[in-house]
């Protein structure tokens, strides 16, 4: 097992929101063994299960963010994280909640970095919008690069 | 334990009669809605919890859809709850198409309906509710403080995610449940890894009910019709006659004719009553209070050593003593099915569309979840009906509200803003999966 995680967190029916799942649909053909690729709907549980295993993560999500036009990056360790990663219903928490709570219960794996990629179009069955078709390329060669 | 910090300086005052009480966003309450309570002088006179979601227009969605189509539509309904809502349908196409499956794809949905039961309660419980006891505004707070407990509650909605996964494909809306069986059965050997994580989440269980029944219940109390399945062999998951508290005592196939829902101009949710006699609850009170000495042996024991009785089940505060006692039963009843399970016989039952009628209803973690559908000869769907466990408890939530405001109307603003929010968290209400905005308005004439 590698020492390092890729965690694409998204869902693929509901638009935008599908660019984390995209991003680790390609690093997985192309990541040749150096790094782990899955992909997560951001339950708190498996998030922190992936956060024991690993040493260094990489995670990437979209947010809703009508200022937001291009890739935002954070330090999951030293950022304070933005409400709008991951924004669900109460019975599921958000990406930035599960963080917090990873944080507070001292389980932040050793280093984190985060992409989020601004979305525009959320709804169910709706294509990805050209915007995020780019910010998903970039961030790919991003990853490998790094 | 962390205390809330309250301003004083907001006690409701009677005297002041322009008074009003507003709570934009309340966190862990699942949907939008909102409280409205109105005082003359010193007195509560009306309570309203208003449902304001937007139909979501399923029972439409379904009519034309083929029935092999039912639990894949009704499990988009609700992202905590799927397999309640799948087996609901699912069992009403059964009884419409004339088929029983057998013994083994019986166990196997009981198996995966136990994994919904631990996430969804293990969420509830530690999530969403025990920070209301323990004066913290949310998880991420309390988790400073408990972390052990936090993680361990982590830990067990994992082994039900994970037995959601493993049989369903995976955890949230499955996929691998049809009408007549499973698209595919699983290996024993397949399943043999869930054992150990199981037997864990056992002990976690255990620890989580004695954890929380050392928590300061409000002491408040009322004397509800529970309404619950009923199953000679068994605790109720999946499958039994509804029964209540007054002597209901029906099949699934009557619900309609002792059920009502009802148009209520505040909501936009259908009240349900039962014709005869108006309000009830359901769900896992209700569900103790009636079938207590179906529980394992364990559970029961479990519950002595806590002293929680059957009696307890009238105080809603202590839904949380009861959710961790079913927990514990669905991690037994889990580890129970896996031992002795052999993929044996084919994995769903064939069969030949047919006109008829079905019923379905089973025991979402949040109550009883009725289905009916009225299919063709070419196996269409005609007519669905689908009344949810929350919708039916609208009018026990107003009542509790009403009465919990009553009694502690003399304390401050916030701390009856709290109490009022936790009066609907006792009942873990899923509105929706969309979320979660419910404004509290107080307001004196």
């Amino acid at each position: 097992m590698n020492r390092k995680l890729v965690i694409g967190v998204g869902n693929r029916d509901r638009g935008d929101d599908a660019a984390g799942c995209l991003v680790a649909e390609q690093l997985r053909k192309i990541a040749g063994g150096h790094f782990d690729v899955v992909e997560s709907a951001g339950d708190i549980s498996e998030l922190l299960e992936y956060f024991e295993k690993y040493e260094e993560v990489i995670l990437i999500d979209a947010v809703c963010s009508p200022e937001a036009h291009e890739v935002l990056r954070w330090n999951g360790i030293t950022d304070r994280l933005p409400t709008i990663l991951s924004g669900a219903s109460s019975h599921v928490l958000g990406v930035a909640q599960a963080l917090e709570l990873a944080r507070a219960l001292n389980l932040l794996p050793r280093c984190l970095s985060i992409f989020g990629i601004p979305g525009k179009e959320f709804g169910y069955g709706v294509p990805l919008s050209s915007q995020t078709v780019r910010h998903i390329e970039w961030v790919c060669q991003q990853i490998i690069l790094e | 334990m962390a205390e809330r910090k309250y301003e004083s300086q907001n006690s409701l005052d009677p005297s002041n009669a322009s008074e009003t009480i507003r709570v934009d966003y309340l966190a862990r309450v699942e949907g939008e809605g909102a409280i409205y309570i109105k005082k003359r002088g010193a007195e509560v006179d009306t309570v309203q919890f208003k449902i304001f979601e937007p139909p979501r227009m399923f029972e439409a969605f379904l009519r034309g859809r083929e029935h092999t189509e039912v639990p894949d539509i009704t499990s988009r309904i609700c992202g905590i709850c799927p397999i309640a809502y799948q087996m609901s349908s699912i069992q009403a196409m059964e009884q419409a198409v004339g088929i029983q499956v057998t013994p083994t794809i019986r166990d196997v949905r009981r198996l995966i309906f136990c994994g919904e039961w631990i996430e969804s309660h293990a969420l509830h419980v530690y999530m969403l509710h025990a920070p209301d006891f323990l004066g913290y505004d949310d998880a991420i707070q309390m988790a400073k403080r408990f972390p052990k407990h936090v993680v361990s509650g982590l830990h067990l909605k994992k082994a039900g995610n994970d037995l959601m996964t493993a049989l369903g494909g995976r955890e949230i809306h499955p996929i691998n449940l049809r009408v007549g069986g499973f698209y595919h059965l699983p290996e024993p050997n397949a399943l043999r890894h869930m054992l150990d994580p199981l037997k864990r989440a056992r002990d976690i269980a255990l620890e989580t009910v004695r954890f929380v029944s050392k928590f300061e219940f409000p002491d408040y109390a009322y004397d509800y019709e529970f309404v619950a399945l009923s199953h000679p062999d068994e605790y109720p998951i999946h499958e039994g006659r509804i029964v209540s508290s007054r002597g209901l005592d029906i099949s699934v196939s009557e619900y309609l004719a002792h059920f009502d829902e009802i148009h209520v101009e505040h909501t936009h949710a259908l009240h349900s009553v039962l014709k005869s006699r108006g309000e009830y609850l359901t769900g896992p009170q209700a569900r103790y209070y009636l079938n207590e000495n179906k529980l394992s042996h364990t559970v029961q024991e479990a519950a002595r050593s806590v002293n929680f009785t059957r009696e307890d089940c009238k105080n809603p505060f202590k839904s949380i003593i009861v959710r961790s006692l079913e927990m514990l039963y669905a991690c037994e009843e889990a580890i129970r099915i896996l031992n002795e399970y052999e993929a044996a016989g084919p994995s769903w039952v064939p069969y030949g569309p047919r006109a008829g009628v079905g019923h379905g209803c089973t025991e979402a973690p949040r109550g009883i979840l009725y289905h009916r559908y009225e299919i063709d000869s070419a196996g269409m769907i005609r007519e669905a009906r689908i009344i949810p466990p929350t919708s039916q408890n609208q009018k026990a939530i107003e009542t509790d509200l009403l009465n919990v405001a009553r009694k502690y109307i003399h304390l401050s603003k916030p701390q009856l803003q709290h109490r009022c929010e936790q009066t609907v968290r006792n009942y873990d209400p899923c509105i929706s999966c969309a979320t979660h905005f419910l404004k509290l308005e107080i307001e004196n004439e």
